[in-house]
């Protein structure tokens, strides 16, 4: 490899790959979407070059006398697309030796045929969402391994290890009580940790399989929410009970804050909405009937127009009806799938190094430093809150 | 009538939305001119307001139309802006730290003594009610006599200036204890006076530290003050402040409208901060003080000189540095390296 862009170095999986790669002596160009994440790469005195996926000059710009390409950006609205789109228009032009893309197990959405899945199972994310708009990217991908491009998209579920937000997210939840076992805990959660990550990435630049299909990358066996969760515990030290409810008062709760209401007066404020109609004007058929019920729309009068907005601005997420627990880790207990990556396995000969107790040592060892686990000011600063 | 205090914005970035905001807010101060060498920039500012206000790519065609500047540029460029504003007699409201170097620091106050202007220093949050409360209580005594304190604020990245140099620690004087640090420096010079030793641990490898721990011991007759203060740019911390005292544990969350906890003997009671209305906006407050102290010859709540205790102090800090690694899990400094100024 003589050189390798990475685009959204600064996130996690970005500036863990980075840090790896450098470490490694391979020259690395880090892009950027902006100086406010980058810290972590920059306490390391390299260059960071900020790169604007929507503007394809500043691409090509970035990918120039780059052999390797990895894409862990992320980005909101239309950026993921679109820009995403204007990276392979790049890619096209310079022609990498490999072109590495980190999708998410995201794609498949809510509904599941089993409970291991391999990459072939249907993709139903809901549309418009993280995991839809995950998918655009895989699809566009795909065209473009066929048109040439070396390419692999990684697939990792929830990752743990140093820096992990997902370990961070449950060890607060722990702390404020917030988590639950849903079950007692015994659902599959897929984990892989960073380090196994980083390593099928740095296996998927040197693939031999490059067709741009959608590999899944997870550490195996699968561990559960119990073991996972308290494992995390004893790291915070709780040592009081971890709250339980059932999979059907998970469901129930989870049903309530997903499933808002829907209402006429709602779907005429969305059609007035400039917000609503910039995202669905993009799509050219949305776009044309957009119009006409805007058209629509825009006879009322202004008065009416505008308590319509109102409506839409004052539209809130359903209330959850135990505030104290979170549903966001109940809904992810009960998606209760795991992941085959016997793919990965054959296609890019990954595996794992990192097993599940060295990744939870190694998070551990990570808060040791970052927080000051353990230390008299940690105990100072969390006993007493 | 009296006249309203005129003001000029050096440097048209993300801060200088809030210092817009807080003059427009203020029936005390008139905003005459926006100045940013990118002169879109300042178009840009003025347009998010619907203002029209004088548009300025240098400092020089403002300072005969202005009693003071608040100078929100990137740190490297206080030391030169403010000693310009002194030459022409003219106040300034530096962002904070005042600068990226006591040389600049004091190069900057002495320009501001000679020429009897008023130089005031932006550390914002020490015009939160319930920070100027905790200096009150601490200062009566109302807890006791403090053994120890821990700080924590850690945030995954943010504040992205405009200019992107806030990763360039020549241009800003450090990593994250300047950045995100100084703020809490500050308040603890404020509170504690100055340290006898200090310390920090920090995860730089070249380039400005994202993660750092810095210790304190503050000398109190036979017994020390041992306090911490951890800051971080790429975890979540919860931003908190924590003391034990002779009387029991105080605990202040470090947001706005938090109130100060105070524990004694385990039986938890709620001081209210006594909430002033003029506060709803500490910038503005800010500003306010400032216009108050260039007119009345006052000092202001900040000064140039108080403010560059905490540049000087982590001057320190980076002598003092060590891996993140080596930190103590005491908190505490192990080794007497007594500071000297």
């Amino acid at each position: 490899m003589t050189r390798v862009a990475i685009f959204g170095a600064s996130g996690f999986v970005g500036s863990t790959l980075a840090e790896e790669l450098m470490a490694d002596g391979v020259d690395v160009r880090c892009m950027i979407h902006s100086t406010g994440n980058a810290w972590r790469l920059a306490r390391h005195g390299i260059d960071l070059k900020i790169c604007d996926l929507m503007d394809i000059e500043s691409i090509r710009t970035a990918l120039s006398g780059c052999s390797h390409v990895v894409n862990c950006s992320r980005g909101k609205g239309n950026v993921m697309v679109d820009g995403f789109r204007n990276l392979l228009t790049a890619c096209r032009e310079i022609q990498p030796h490999r072109f590495v893309h980190i999708s998410s197990v995201a794609v498949y959405g809510e509904v599941f045929d089993s409970d291991c899945i391999s990459e072939d199972h249907p993709t139903r994310p809901e549309h418009g969402s993280y995991g839809w708009k995950k998918l655009q990217q895989d699809q566009m991908l795909m065209k473009e391994a066929q048109r040439g491009l070396p390419a692999v998209a990684i697939c990792p579920p929830n990752i743990s290890g140093p820096y992990s937000m997902f370990c961070d997210e449950i060890c607060n939840n722990l702390r404020s009580g917030s988590f639950a076992f849903v079950d007692q805990g015994r659902f599959p959660c897929s984990l892989v940790d960073v380090g196994n990550l980083v390593q099928a990435i740095r296996l998927g630049l040197e693939a031999d399989v490059v067709d741009g299909r959608r590999v899944f990358v997870c550490d195996q066996p699968t561990e559960t929410w119990h073991r996972i969760a308290t494992a995390l515990a004893r790291i915070v030290g709780v040592t009081e009970d971890i709250p339980n409810v059932s999979s059907d008062e998970a469901k129930r709760r989870v049903a309530a804050l997903t499933a808002p209401s829907g209402s006429t007066r709602k779907t005429i404020g969305h059609l007035v909405s400039s917000e609503v109609r910039a995202s669905l004007r993009k799509d050219p058929y949305i776009g044309k009937l957009e119009k006409l019920a805007v058209g629509w729309a825009k006879r009322l009068p202004a008065a009416i127009q505008d308590r319509l907005r109102d409506d839409v601005r004052h539209i809130k997420p359903a209330q959850n009806s135990n505030r104290s627990l979170s549903v966001r880790l109940m809904a992810q207990q009960i998606r209760n799938i795991s992941y085959d990556n016997s793919l990965a396995r054959d296609c890019l000969g990954y595996q794992p190094r990192i097993d599940f107790q060295s990744s939870i040592a190694s998070f551990e060892r990570f808060a040791e430093l970052h927080w000051g686990l353990g230390s008299s000011p940690f105990q100072l600063l969390n006993a007493h809150s | 009538m009296t006249r309203r205090f005129r003001v000029a914005i050096a440097g048209c970035g993300k801060i200088a939305v809030r210092h817009v905001e807080a003059c427009l807010l203020s029936p005390q101060v008139e905003l005459v001119a926006l100045v940013d060498p990118t002169l879109e920039r300042a178009s840009e500012l003025a347009g998010k307001f619907g203002i029209d206000p004088g548009l300025f790519a240098n400092l020089e065609k403002v300072l005969g139309n202005v009693d003071g500047v608040i100078i929100a540029a990137p740190n490297n460029f206080h030391r030169s802006l403010a000693i310009q504003c002194a030459a022409a007699g003219v106040h300034v409201l530096i962002e904070k730290p005042i600068a990226g170097s006591s040389e600049d620091s004091d190069a900057i106050c002495a320009a501001h003594e000679k020429s009897g202007t008023v130089c005031a220093v932006g550390f914002v949050t020490r015009f939160r009610d319930n920070n100027r409360q905790m200096y009150q209580l601490i200062k009566s005594g109302y807890f006791g006599e403090v053994e120890e304190f821990a700080y924590q604020f850690g945030s995954r990245g943010g504040w992205a200036p405009l200019s992107a140099y806030n990763l360039d620690k020549h241009a800003t004087g450090g990593g994250v204890v300047v950045v995100t640090g100084s703020h809490f420096l500050d308040r603890m010079l404020h509170w504690f006076g100055e340290p006898d030793d200090c310390g920090m641990w920090s995860d730089a490898q070249g380039g400005p530290e994202a993660n750092a721990l810095t210790c304190f011991r503050f000398q109190r007759g036979e017994s020390s003050i041992f306090g911490s203060a951890r800051f971080s740019k790429s975890v979540a911390l919860a931003p908190r402040f924590v003391m034990r005292t002779s009387q029991g544990i105080v605990l202040l969350e470090d947001t706005p409208n938090a109130r100060i906890q105070f524990s004694p003997a385990g039986s938890p009671v709620d001081l209210s901060v006594n909430l002033n209305e003029k506060n709803d906006n500490i910038f503005r407050a800010q500003i306010e003080d400032f216009a108050t102290a260039c007119l009345s010859g006052g000092p202001p709540a900040v000064s140039g000189r108080e403010a560059a205790r905490s540049v000087f102090l982590t001057e320190q800090l980076y002598e003092r540095c060590h891996p993140l690694d080596e930190a103590p899990r005491s908190g505490r400094l192990e080794q007497r390296s007594v500071i000297h100024d």
